[in-house]
């Protein structure tokens, strides 16, 4: 399998004025296509600085981040857009919907910026909803939809491009122990479908739904291990275990 | 992107703060309508100059007698009584430059019909009087050459002496006395209107000058030569030609006061059109203020909306926008903002220019160049003002602008 992701030896240092924080100190490592990857770790070990870098939101101040074969190091803004506009889907803890804008009106978003027609963007865009099952409310407003709905909306946005990764900043951080697994059972899902997802949390619980876990301190890897155990959160909802 | 959605989405933005768009645009509305209504007002004004300025008559030159002194008093110019018809005709015969001359004289007098009476401005001239002046006929015409020769008793009236004498009554063939003389009527002017000076120019009767002089008056000499020049150009070599001619005809040496004034009404024309030309050009840049304002209305709330939205501009980067995505949509959302202001103030300056015409009576006119100004007027104000807070917009990083709370 080749590797989607490809850092070397990367870096991120924040200045402010005399004082220089590194939050990444020299990461290297790799993850392969179909990979379910979980990040743990405290606030400030830099988990979500690589997650801004590989989510191409941000560039590393030094090393190298070869992201589906090409090198993502020095890329301009326009190019950097284009890359999270294709590559890669993004989920966040917040949901990050546009306000009194419809379901299916935000999962057409990131077509908007992409050009296609209007007839292929509402296809793809219902196409979407349909996936994360949320077909029949395509009209909806984030307000009259639950927290567990609105993510699957951010979801069905994330995927609507067809990226072959997807970047989960805790999405399930919002939601109550039932929905977060039914969002786990989504993810496990669309990664057998083929799909990296690279999912940052806190959560043991949540993280175990992975294959494989990585947990940071103090801006480096402090291990990265495949998980043993793996659960299937479709097994878990119906077995019963949730209230 | 396409134009299209940009549109849609600038529109869904506005119309999501109704209130705020509303009142932002009205800066932009009152602005054109200002620049639009003050325009119309200075262009009716210079249109009604002008057209007072053509009543006087085209290319002309106005020649007074002098000042008399007597015993070291200086009586007021227009007082000597050294002009003569004979200079008139001089004038007319001699001078290339020179269409017409017509002498003329005038005199307050009371004017009787059958049973009305007028006091009114009774001008003794000649034929020419009424081409130097361009007057034209309502009905009947002018008296002929050989009426002055002959001291006829024929009168042409004003319309204004005929409706008081006559009323409705058609004056033609009428018979008026003025100063117990009876003359008849052979002509009705059209009417002029007021004068550039306010006058009513159509409160006149005009009689052959030698029937005023011998009949009336009992005087030899006239008060004005009217002289008409073949073209505006040479109103200044004939105001030169008639001032030598002058002095010869009446022997004055060089370095002697003139015992006549020359003066030239086409350069009175041209100071008046060029203060109505100011008028509107000072109206309109007062307005221009208002709508520069409104400009900056727009910047203001713009500014508010950027930082306001800098979380879905977040959001918008982090699917895929590009920098200049969201500068085109910000953009665009101040032109459509200065743009609806702009149509709609098209729509309030027409209306008030109306209601100004209509309550307070001054002329009006909407040029197609104002409201095609002010339309590129408001783009522009939009482009202008709208720039920095979309510049603003577009140069957020991605991170902060969704870390935004």
């Amino acid at each position: 399998m080749t590797p989607l992701i490809q850092i070397e030896n990367l870096w991120k240092i924040y200045r402010t004025g005399e004082i220089e924080l590194a939050a990444l100190k020299g990461i290297s490592l790799s993850v392969v296509r179909g990979e379910f990857v979980a990040i743990m770790g405290p606030s400030g070990s830099g988990k979500s600085t690589l997650m801004h870098i590989l989510g191409c939101l941000d560039q590393p101040s030094r090393g190298r981040y070869l992201l589906d074969d090409a090198e993502v190091g020095g890329l301009k803004p326009n190019e950097l857009a284009r890359i999270r506009n294709q590559k890669i889907g993004f989920v966040f803890q917040g949901f990050n919907l546009l306000h009194r804008t419809t379901a299916i009106e935000n999962v057409e978003l990131p077509i908007l910026y992409n050009g296609l027609s209007a007839r292929e963007r509402a296809a793809r865009a219902g196409e979407a909803l349909e996936r994360v099952g949320l077909g029949d409310r395509r009209s909806s407003y984030p307000n009259q939809l639950s927290g567990g709905q609105q993510q699957r909306v951010a979801i069905a946005r994330a995927l609507v491009m067809r990226p072959p990764l997807i970047l989960a900043d805790e999405p399930t951080g919002n939601l109550d122990t039932r929905t977060s697994v039914e969002i786990m059972a989504l993810f496990q899902e669309l990664n057998r479908d083929g799909i990296t997802i690279i999912v940052v949390t806190h959560e043991p619980d949540i993280a175990a739904y992975a294959s494989r876990i990585i947990t940071f301190r103090d801006g480096t890897v402090r291990s990265d291990l495949p998980v043993s155990r793996r659960a299937d959160a479709k097994d878990v909802l119906s077995g019963g275990k949730i209230p | 992107m396409n134009v299209l959605n940009v549109f849609k989405i600038a529109g869904r933005a506005l119309a999501r703060n109704t209130m705020r768009s509303a009142l932002t645009m009205l800066g932009i509305i009152i602005g054109v309508g200002a620049v639009i209504a003050m325009v119309a007002v200075g262009q009716g004004a210079k249109a009604q100059v002008e057209a007072q300025i053509a009543s006087i008559g085209s290319n002309m030159l106005m020649v007074f007698p002098g000042s008399t002194t007597q015993g070291g008093v200086h009586a007021g110019s227009g007082s000597a009584t050294t002009l003569t018809e004979d200079d008139a005709r001089a004038i007319q015969k001699e001078l290339s430059s020179v269409r017409f001359a017509a002498p003329s004289l005038r005199t307050v007098a009371q004017v009787v019909s059958t049973n009305q009476n007028w006091s009114t401005a009774v001008t003794g001239s000649s034929p020419d009087y009424f081409v130097v002046r361009d007057w034209t006929f309502e009905s009947g015409g002018s008296f002929a050459t050989s009426d002055v020769d002959g001291a006829a008793k024929v009168a042409v009236l004003g319309k204004t002496v005929a409706d008081n004498l006559f009323g409705s009554q058609d004056p033609i063939g009428q018979i008026v006395r003025i100063r117990n003389v009876p003359f008849k009527v052979i002509g009705l002017l059209a009417p002029k209107g007021q004068s550039a000076m306010g006058q009513d120019q159509d409160d006149t009767v005009i009689i052959p000058l030698s029937t005023l002089q011998k009949r009336i008056m009992g005087v030899t000499n006239i008060q004005i030569i009217m002289v008409s020049a073949h073209s505006p150009q040479e109103t200044v070599v004939a105001e030169e030609e008639v001032r030598l001619l002058l002095h010869q005809r009446h022997h004055i040496p060089p370095g002697q006061d003139d015992d006549f004034s020359v003066r030239n009404m086409t350069d009175i024309a041209a100071a008046a059109a060029a203060s109505s030309k100011i008028m509107t050009i000072l109206l309109g840049s007062i307005a221009s203020v208002s709508l520069i304002v409104g400009g900056i209305g727009i910047m203001n709330i713009m500014l508010v909306s950027v930082t306001e939205r800098t979380r879905e501009i977040g959001i918008r980067m982090a699917v895929g926008a590009r920098g200049r995505d969201i500068l085109l949509q910000f953009l665009v959302e101040a032109i459509v903002l200065s743009l609806s202001g702009g149509i709609l103030g098209v729509a309030l300056g027409v209306a008030s220019s109306r209601i100004i015409s209509a309550f307070v009576h001054w002329p009006t006119i909407i040029s197609p160049g104002s409201i095609l100004l002010s339309f590129v007027f408001s783009i522009a104000i939009g482009v202008f003002f709208g720039l920095y807070p979309a510049r603003r917009a577009a140069s957020l990083h991605p991170i902060e602008a969704l870390r935004y709370e």
